[in-house]
C-alpha cells in the first residue's frame, strides 16, 4: 500500500505533538508500506518561516517532499481574523476560510500535488484540520483520505466550516475519545468510520538518570514541566501555583522546566530551567524526578504523559482539561487539580506517599503496555484504511 | 473507611477516583473547620480570580468542579435517534431526523454562542461566589469570637 502523510511540517528537530505523532507513526508504517509525507518548507510554528529546503528528502528512512510556503503568518491579521470568527456571531463562511488561510502554512503547490498525483497513492493521511493543507487538501482526495484531526477544545473547533469538514474523509483517527466525543459535537451530518488509536511511547534503553541530576546540577526531590513553556501550555499558571505553594508549605521542592521558553520563567531559587532536552535527557528527566506536572488547558493528547507513565512516573495534570483529566482517570496513572487547593493538596500527597506515588507510576505503566504499544496503533490504522478504502490492499 | 486504611490499599491498588474524594473531602473539611488562614485564603482566591481574567478559557468550565454534571448540560449537537417499534419505528426515526432535527438543531446554533458568553459568565461569577462564601465564613468567625463574651455574661475581671 502507497500511503502518503500531509502535515504542516515535518523533521526531526520539530517537537510539536501533532508532528512528532505523524513522524513516529510514519516511520512505524513505513516497514510494512511504501510512505511518503507531503509537507512544507516551514519550520517555525508561529510565523511559518521556512526552515527547510523544497524538493525531496530522507528522514529517518521516510520519503518526504516538501512544498514552498507562499508567505509567512500575518500574525496582526490573523488575530483579527480569529476574533472574528470566534467571537462576532455576523461573521461569514468567507470569513472563516480566509481564518484558514491565514492560518496556513498557505502551500498551494502542495495541494495542487496532491490533486495531480492521486493516483499514484491509495491512501492520504492527512494531520490537523485547522491548517490550509489540511483543509484544501483532504477536499481533493475526500474518497482516499484519512484525517487525524487532533482537535482540542478551542474555538477553532467550532467554525462552521469544520462542521461539514469532519464529514468528508473516508475515515478519521482520534487520538482520545475525548477527541471523538468533541468532534462529534460539532459535525452538523454523521461522523466517517473511525478508530482510537493514541499512541506508542518506546523509552531508550541504558538511561543514566543519577548521571543526567548530576549533570545537570539538580537536587532531589523535583517536579518535571517538559514542554514548551508557553502561556498556551499553562505554564503561567503553573509558576503562579507553585510559587505561592512554596510560600506558603515551604517545601524543599524544585520545580525543572525542559523545554524552550515563549514566555518569561520567573527568576527563582526554586524554578530551574533546562532549556530543550534531547529524546534520551527527557526519559533520563522522567526517571529522575517525583513526577510530572502537566498545566495545560488544551491538548487532543499529551505525549509526554504517555512517556510519563511508559517511564512509570506519575502525573499530576490540569483536570480543566477533558482530555488529560480522563486520560488520567483511565490510566490511574496520576491525579489531577481544578483550583490551587487541590494542587497543593495532590502535590503534597504525592510527595508525602512515594509507595502511592510508585503505584499510581506503576499503575499507569501498566495501561500503557497494555493499550499503547506500536502493534495496536498500527493495526487500528491498517484496520481503518481497510474497512473504508475498498482499493487498499494489506499485506 | 480509615485513612490509613484506604493509604494501605492504595500502595498495591490505587484508584485515582477514591484519591480524588478523599483529597477534595480534606479541602473541605479545612475550609469549614476554618484551618485556612486568612493570607492562605486572600491567595487562593487571588488565584482563582487570575485564572478567571487573564490567560485562555480553559477547555473546561469550573462549574464542573463543583457540579460534575456539566457533561449532561451540553447541548446534544448530534443525536442518536434509534428504535425498537420496527417498520413504524423507523418512519418516526426518518421524522425525528430530517423533520425536527434540522430546525431544532438551527435553534440550538442560534444560542450557542450565548451559551458560551453564559459559561464564562458563570465562572467568573463562581469564583466570586466562592470569596464572598470564604469572606462570610471570615466574618461569622469573628463575630462568633466577638459575641463569646456576651452569651458568657460579662468578663469577670472588667470593671
Amino acid at each position: 500500500m502507497k500511503i502518503a502523510f500531509v502535515i504542516h511540517r515535518y523533521g526531526v528537530e520539530l517537537v510539536g505533538g501533532s508532528e512528532f505523532h505523524c513522524r513516529r507513526i510514519a516511520e512505524e508504517l513505513s516497514a510494512r508500506h511504501q510512505v511518503e509525507v507531503l509537507t512544507t518548507t516551514a519550520s517555525d510554528y508561529i510565523t511559518w518561516q521556512d526552515g527547510y529546503a523544497p524538493g525531496l528528502e530522507t528522514v529517518n528512512g521516510v520519503k518526504v517532499r516538501r512544498f514552498r510556503t507562499e508567505r509567512k503568518r500575518d500574525l496582526a491579521r490573523f488575530k483579527d481574523i480569529s476574533d472574528l470568527c470566534y467571537y462576532d456571531k455576523r461573521h461569514t463562511r468567507a470569513d472563516e476560510l480566509e481564518w484558514v488561510r491565514l492560518n496556513g502554512p498557505e502551500s498551494p503547490e502542495l495541494v495542487r500535488f496532491i490533486k495531480d498525483h492521486q493516483a499514484e497513492f491509495d491512501v492520504f493521511i492527512f494531520y490537523s484540520y485547522r491548517y490550509y493543507q489540511t483543509y484544501f487538501g483532504l477536499a481533493e482526495v475526500p474518497g482516499k483520505s484519512i484525517l487525524v484531526p487532533t482537535a482540542e477544545e478551542d474555538p477553532a473547533v467550532g467554525l462552521s466550516i469544520f462542521s461539514e469538514f469532519f464529514a468528508l474523509p473516508a475515515g478519521i483517527l482520534f487520538l482520545t475519545p475525548e477527541e471523538e466525543d468533541l468532534v462529534g459535537r460539532v459535525t452538523r451530518m454523521g461522523l466517517p468510520p473511525s478508530e482510537v488509536i493514541g499512541f506508542a511511547v518506546d523509552v531508550p534503553p541504558g538511561l543514566d538518570p543519577e548521571g543526567f541530576k548530576e549533570r545537570r546540577g539538580l537536587a532531589d526531590p523535583f517536579i518535571l514541566y517538559i514542554g514548551r513553556v508557553d502561556r498556551n501550555k499553562g505554564c503561567d499558571g503553573l509558576f503562579r501555583y507553585f510559587q505561592e505553594y512554596l510560600k506558603w508549605k515551604a517545601r524543599p521542592v524544585d520545580l525543572v522546566l525542559g523545554g524552550s521558553a515563549a514566555l518569561p520563567i520567573p527568576s527563582h531559587p526554586r524554578i530551574k530551567s533546562l532549556g530543550f532536552l534531547s529524546d534520551r535527557e527527557k526519559f533520563e528527566a522522567l526517571q529522575a524526578c517525583r513526577l510530572l506536572v502537566m498545566p495545560s488547558p488544551y491538548e487532543s493528547l499529551c505525549i509526554v504523559v504517555l512517556e510519563a507513565w511508559k517511564s512509570g512516573r506519575c502525573t499530576l495534570v490540569n483536570g480543566l482539561c477533558k482530555v488529560l483529566r480522563e486520560q488520567t482517570r483511565r490510566s490511574g496513572g496520576g491525579l489531577y487539580y481544578y483550583s490551587f487547593a487541590e494542587f497543593c493538596e495532590t502535590l503534597d500527597f504525592l510527595l508525602d506517599n512515594p509507595e502511592i506515588r510508585e503505584a499510581l507510576g506503576r499503575t499507569g505503566r501498566e495501561y500503557m503496555e497494555k493499550n499503547f504499544e506500536w502493534v495496536h496503533v498500527v493495526g487500528k490504522i491498517e484496520r481503518l484504511i481497510a474497512r473504508t478504502i475498498p482499493t487498499c490492499w494489506l499485506p | 473507611m480509615e485513612t490509613t486504611i484506604l493509604l494501605d490499599k492504595w500502595k498495591t491498588a490505587p484508584d485515582v477516583d477514591e484519591i480524588m474524594a478523599h483529597l477534595r473531602k480534606q479541602i473541605e473539611e479545612r475550609h469549614a473547620g476554618g484551618r485556612y488562614g486568612r493570607d492562605e485564603l486572600r491567595r487562593e482566591t487571588a488565584l482563582w480570580l487570575s485564572e478567571v481574567m487573564g490567560g485562555p478559557a480553559p477547555g473546561e468550565s469550573a462549574l464542573h468542579h463543583y457540579l460534575d454534571t456539566i457533561g449532561e448540560w451540553r447541548m446534544q449537537l448530534h443525536p442518536n435517534f434509534s428504535t425498537h417499534r420496527g417498520r413504524i419505528g423507523r418512519l418516526f426515526v426518518w421524522l425525528k431526523k430530517r423533520v425536527l432535527h434540522p430546525p431544532l438543531r438551527w435553534i440550538v446554533e442560534i444560542v450557542e454562542v450565548n451559551a458560551w458568553r453564559q459559561d464564562r459568565l458563570n465562572i467568573s461569577l463562581l469564583n466570586l461566589l466562592e470569596e464572598m462564601a470564604l469572606e462570610i465564613g471570615r466574618l461569622r468567625a469573628r463575630l462568633g469570637r466577638l459575641e463569646r463574651p456576651k452569651i458568657d455574661g460579662p468578663d469577670k475581671t472588667s470593671p
